[in-house]
């Protein structure tokens, strides 16, 4: 039956083939045929649509049927594959590379680079040898590969690199950081998203808060009173109110005043600055704290402009106040701007402010070392001495932190009798939540009282407990601990959808033992992954998959390109999250929406910018605001063709399709290309004038070596060509017209004309490699492990799930988050 | 120059360069080196601040010159009689926007004026925060620039019960224009910042030594051991590295302090005693070379209840100087301060410079002032200055009167006995005579 189905569907069979590399798990495979036909009817339904589809009679794959089981014993799995490895080796691939890997006169290139052993895998099975790719195929692939990278690539940095399946871990930097801010609010309130936004004010005709001398309570958007602040008016006497009981003691202007509360949202981890211009006293609390941010009561001077620091999480709102006074003298003035990571100084968008409270939470400044992103995301599968004294350092900081609001947290006061009662329960609770297990007496002992003695002041002794707790393994290592099924399942659940600890419910649900119901779990990942953590963490997925940060301080040739400012790619990269989030959180949730909504959201610099025509709507004109512009048919479509990422792939001076190329095989349709064999500068119009783009690429490509990989990367690239380095839609380059006809060959042979971007959105929304590449992605952020860990029919199963939910993106994390809290191993 | 009288000091200043020679005769402040270490001499600096002015009667001796005689308020200082020199005539002469009492405090050690700003005393004009550095960041500055005198925090501000409110009437030292320096009123977090870094890494210690145990603990057969061993591989690096700071960090004075004493009124007695302990520990640990130390602040309305004075000092220093019994209180007042103040030359005198025979005294001048001159006036006039401990060039031990000096000019000589030799402080046309002599 496989043997049948992959004569029906070479396409099909490479994906399924690709699966089954490179699993060790014990596990036989089990991909049913029915989920296979279902599959495929729905794939070839939207190939169908596809404007044109060549069948290929160049391309004819053998059919790569397992030769055996991968049930080899996990004892004597090492001898055999050095040994079978190594003969397909010198077999198949000595007379070029070596016998030492070093190279040969025919290609002299050595072994070397950062070569994942699932990409030397894919690569092999795909294009390995040359000459004839068809000699080595699926397990003679994935045998040779591991040879291959256990003999030549393996650097050793990851402790057991020589498989793909699931590692144990340690938190990484990301988790460590969400964990102990979450530590920090299961004493205060828990994160939550507002609908309203700005700030709320109040505004007083008094120097001081008196309730009588109230003027208004209302919503301030933004801080730009520039002009002056609402309400204040220096000849004004405010006599419909009453006077203060206590005359003040100055014969000039009673005084005026307003404080502003709420919170801010910190788009991104990182260092912010906060800029206040006011020549008025005031005072700025940003995240709480002893002392406030910038404190400018005492005005002294005409300075205007103050600024401070602070580091913040991404995805987190923190507690703002703003306490300002006019007195004796006029005008009254402010405006609150800010700085934040990969951003422009800007008056701080309402979107990022909100009229309500919130706790204060630890945001650790503590540097760390990066974790390892080899393969594509960060995990935490190798530990460093460096590493570790960061945890050390940010765990002082943590505590620090911690002891400085002890009293709070451990509701009691410094002198009173029960405190020691208080702080050791405080203490407890802190284990336990790190934790995420209930504590035996032993374990109270040993985390908790052996740190109090009578010596100790009390502060001291929390210090002990918080210090010793987030350098423990137990806190470090999450699989670590030894749970019974359902604080697993809380502890997989809170690391997979927020990258952190369970809250106070789940934690709860866990005491209760009612996780392992199938209802409550559910209704327990929607809850999670709705929150404003788990949000976070999906469009910060959706941020890695389109490699996103990589557009961040692009700039352009201003001759060429001129009006093109930090400021507009700042607002572009708002548009396109806008995008996303429009249909990440929409009801469908649907993954081809997001190659096929033919709109842009758009400010009143884009639009302007990029000839943008919007919807009506208040405030157009505010370029805070952001509104619906259709695109026309053809030319854009989707998220690819958004003028960021568009952007974010091209060179200072123009457009570059072998970026675009590598971009859309690689990271949307999931296709593995090898490095190229040197690397070259891109020819500069200089070379030769009469050229275009298009043409210098193809003469720098025309090689036969270069078109192996550019044979699939040209035609991509190409077909992006009518947008130039700021992503604008253009006819011409230069004065030669733009030609972005192209052929696509799929990996089964199939031709696929791209006459109009539109073609190439289609072609995303519906190709399998690309959906597959999707889910592939979307697992391995939420478990930061690859998904082959979890299985050879994993994906298609996920993927055949995702099919049917009609590609409903929230649905499939719901699904991922489901399968890692139920997963034995 | 000359159409002044010629007073004694004047005198000599003129002929300076031909006595200089002369052998036997004592240095002058602003022809010391600025450094001594030859002769195992460290120079050292304390401003202490007490408020609200003095009282005319019961503080100012009679007698000028070495055999004056020690007042009501000045009596504790008996002791250190040889060592005190208290001068009648300087003025804080800075002008310009803001009250009285908050340019008696933020330009008595800036000698400049305040920048405009929103913080009104009484009618006049509201005013900010001076527009220039204080004379013991100025010499801090200058000590910490070089390597010899260079300490580890250069200067460490004292304070005892100073409102947690940053204003002009509560800061008198200042960084730069606009710098006001907040002073620690809290003795426990003063001990942190002195030996905190010592405490974090014993806390540390044993920390670590407590998570070392608790992999012991662990399940040998636990997945993942690779790992969990490298893990606790760099743990135990940590570990030795500390060991070995903790052996290294030297040995520094330790100092205990009394536990849970709470920052009131009440206890000023022994918060008061609890600074100036952690005062002289920093000198004996050569930490810094300069501190201030700030009783309240200008306007400051502390209740003196142990010594039988229900009433603020502030609101006391306004009532007429007929009204005997204010006075006799505003005597007591001040008199515990100038307690305060020889307990702190005590505990100096009895500590040893570390490795020299010379007491941390001799190494040492106070200056006592205040923001105002005379309190029920509120006057900028005739602040109290009394100087005391190691000369540095001074001729000590007298009781000496000049006409209506300009602070700073006295600062000048300050900076010039500390070896920062500087022709201007602060408003430069308030230094036209130079340093003053004293």
């Amino acid at each position: 039956m496989r043997r049948e189905d992959a004569k029906i569907h070479n396409h099909k069979f490479r994906m399924e083939n690709r699966q089954t590399i490179n699993i060790y798990s014990q596990n036989t495979l089990q991909t049913g045929f029915p989920t296979l036909l279902v599959t495929f009817g729905l794939a070839l339904g939207f190939l169908s649509a596809l404007p044109i589809i060549e069948p290929s009679t160049s391309v004819e794959y053998s059919i790569p049927i397992p030769v055996e089981s991968p049930q080899i014993s996990v004892a004597n799995r090492g001898a055999q594959v050095a040994d079978r490895g190594r003969e397909i080796y010198q077999r198949q691939c000595a007379e070029c590379h070596g016998d030492d890997g070093q190279g040969t006169k025919k290609y002299p290139a050595p072994f070397e680079g950062d070569w994942t052993l699932t990409d030397l895998i894919d690569y092999i099975d795909e294009s390995m040898p040359e000459e004839n790719p068809s000699d080595c195929r699926g397990p003679d692939a994935q045998e040779v590969a591991r040879y291959i990278f256990k003999t030549f690539f393996d650097s050793g940095t990851s402790a057991n690199a020589e498989t793909t399946g699931i590692e144990f871990s340690r938190l990484t930097v990301r988790q460590f950081r969400e964990s102990v801010a979450d530590l920090s609010l299961l004493f205060g309130n828990p994160p939550w998203r507002p609908e309203e936004h700005g700030l709320k004010a109040h505004y007083f005709a008094a120097r001081n808060w008196t309730d009588s001398r109230k003027l208004s309570e209302q919503i301030d958007l933004q801080l730009d009173f520039s002009e002056g602040v609402p309400h204040f008016d220096p000849t004004e006497d405010y006599p419909s109110l009453p006077k203060p009981e206590k005359p003040p003691e100055n014969k000039m202007n009673d005084g005026f005043s307003v404080y502003w509360s709420g919170a801010l949202l910190a788009p991104k981890t990182g260092r912010y600055q906060i800029i206040v211009y006011s020549k008025n006293g005031f005072q700025l609390r940003l995240n709480g704290g002893p002392e406030p941010l910038i404190d400018r009561k005492v005005r002294s001077d005409d300075i205007e402009e103050h600024r401070a620091e602070i580091h913040l999480l991404g995805g987190r709102a923190y507690p703002l106040r703003i306490d300002f006074f006019s007195y004796p003298d006029p005008p009254a003035q402010i405006r609150l701007s800010w700085h934040p990571p990969n951003g422009v100084e800007e008056i701080v968008p309402s979107k990022y402010l909100y009229p309500h409270g919130m706790s204060e939470s630890v945001a650790l400044a503590t540097s760390f070392p990066p974790d390892d992103s080899s393969w594509g995301f960060e995990r935490g599968t190798s530990v460093s001495r460096d590493w570790l004294e960061s945890v050390t350092s940010a765990a002082i900081e943590a505590a620090d932190w911690f002891t400085e609001r002890l009293w709070n947290f451990a509701k009691t006061k410094e002198s009173a009798e029960d405190r020691e009662e208080k702080v050791a329960k405080f203490c407890r609770e802190f284990v336990q939540f790190a934790f995420c297990r209930e504590l035996s007496d032993e374990d109270v002992t040993f985390f908790v009282s052996q740190h109090f003695g009578e010596d100790l002041p009390l502060k001291e002794s929390a210090k002990r407990v918080i210090l010793s707790t987030l350098t423990s393994p137990r806190f470090l290592y999450p699989e670590l601990e030894q749970r019974d099924q359902n604080f697993r399942i809380a502890r997989r659940l809170a690391l997979t959808l927020w990258d952190s600890i369970p809250d106070r419910r789940l934690f709860e649900l866990a005491q209760l033992g009612k996780l392992a119901s199938e209802d409550v779990l559910r209704e327990e990942i929607y809850r999670l992954l709705y929150d404003p953590r788990g949000r976070e963490k999906l469009n910060t997925t959706m941020a890695t998959w389109l490699k996103l940060d990589r557009g961040h301080g692009a700039t352009r040739d201003p001759q060429r390109y001129p009006g093109f400012s930090e400021q507009l790619l700042v607002d572009l990269r708002r548009s396109l999250d806008a995008q996303i989030e429009s249909v990440l959180w929409s009801k469908g949730s649907d993954y081809r929406r997001l190659f096929l909504d033919q709109e842009i959201f758009a400010n009143s610099r884009l639009a302007e910018y990029y000839g943008l025509a919007r919807q009506e709507s208040e405030n157009v004109e505010n370029p805070q605001v952001f509104v619906i512009a259709s695109v026309e048919s053809q030319r854009r479509s989707g998220v690819l063709t958004h003028p960021y990422i568009m952007t974010s792939l091209a060179y200072f001076g123009d457009s570059s399709p072998i970026h675009r190329g590598v971009f859309v095989s690689r990271s949307l349709l999931g296709r593995t290309l090898r490095p190229p064999n040197e690397n070259f500068e891109p020819l500069t119009e200089d070379f030769a004038p009469e050229m275009t783009n298009r043409q210098r690429v193809e003469h720098q490509t025309a090689d036969t070596e270069c078109m192996k990989c550019h044979q699939v990367i040209n035609p991509l690239g190409f077909s992006l060509e009518n947008f130039d380095a700021v992503g604008r839609y253009r006819e011409t380059d230069g004065k030669r017209s733009i030609d972005s006809s192209a052929v696509y060959e799929s990996p089964s042979g199939e031709r696929i004309s791209l006459n109009e971007p539109r073609d190439l959105a289609l072609l995303l929304a519906n190709d399998l490699g690309a959906q597959q590449n999707f889910v592939k992605q979307v697992f391995r952020e939420f478990a930061r492990q690859p998904i082959e860990g979890f299985g050879p029919e994993r994906l298609g199963q996920l993927h055949e799930k995702f099919v049917a939910s009609d590609y409903n993106i929230s649905e499939l994390v719901v699904e991922i988050a489901k399968l890692l809290v139920t997963d034995s191993q | 120059m000359l159409s002044k009288p010629i007073l004694r000091r004047d005198f000599l200043t003129t002929s300076a360069g031909a006595l200089l020679a002369i052998p036997g005769l004592r240095g002058l402040p602003w022809t010391m080196p600025s450094d001594t270490r030859d002769l195992g001499m460290k120079k050292r600096l304390i401003i202490m601040f007490t408020p609200n002015g003095t009282v005319s009667q019961g503080f100012w001796p009679q007698t000028q010159g070495p055999d004056f005689e020690l007042t009501e308020v000045l009596q504790p200082l008996e002791n250190f009689r040889e060592q005190t020199l208290i001068v009648k005539g300087i003025c804080n002469q800075v002008r310009g926007d803001g009250d009285n009492h908050m340019r008696g405090m933020s330009c008595l050690l800036t000698g400049n004026e305040l920048f405009p700003g929103n913080i009104q005393g009484g009618s006049d004009t509201p005013a900010g925060w001076a527009k220039g550095i204080s004379i013991d960041q100025e010499i801090k500055n200058f000590l910490q620039s070089q390597s010899h005198s260079q300490t580890r925090f250069g200067s460490l501000e004292y304070g005892v019960l100073v409102h947690h409110e940053a204003n002009p009437w509560t800061r008198m030292v200042y960084a730069g224009p606009n710098q006001p320096v907040a002073p620690l009123s809290d003795p426990y977090r003063m001990y942190d910042k002195l030996h905190g870094s010592v405490k974090d890494r014993e806390t540390l210690r044993h920390v670590l030594n407590s998570v070392h145990q608790d992999f012991g603990r662990l399940d040998p057969s636990q997945q993942g051991r690779q790992i969990l061993a490298a893990n606790q591989e760099h743990l135990q690096h940590i570990q030795q590295d500390l060991e070995k700071t903790l052996q290294q960090s030297g040995p520094t004075i330790p100092i205990e302090l009394p536990a849970n004493v709470p920052l009131t009124n009440e206890n000023m007695p022994e918060i008061s005693r609890m600074q100036m302990d952690l005062l002289v520990n920093a000198f004996a640990n050569d930490f810094n070379r300069v501190a201030t130390l700030q009783f309240t602040q200008s306007v400051g309305d502390v209740r003196m209840k142990w010594l039988e004075v229900d009433e603020g000092h502030h609101h006391l220093s306004h009532e007429p100087d007929k009204n005997e019994d204010a006075q006799n209180k505003l005597r007591r007042i001040n008199k515990w301060y100038a307690e305060q103040l020889a307990y702190l030359a005590g505990r100096l005198a009895a500590t040893k410079e570390p490795g020299s025979e010379r007491s941390l005294l001799d190494n040492t001048l106070i200056v006592w002032t205040n923001e105002l001159g005379h309190g029920s006036s509120h006057t900028l006039q005739n602040l109290p200055m009394v100087m005391l401990g190691g000369g540095f060039g001074f001729e000590m031990g007298r009781y000496t009167k000049v006409d209506k000096v300009s602070t700073t000019r006295l600062w000048l000589a300050i900076a010039h006995a500390m070896g920062h030799q500087i022709d201007t402080f602060g408003l430069a046309e308030l230094c036209k005579d130079g340093p003053v002599l004293l």
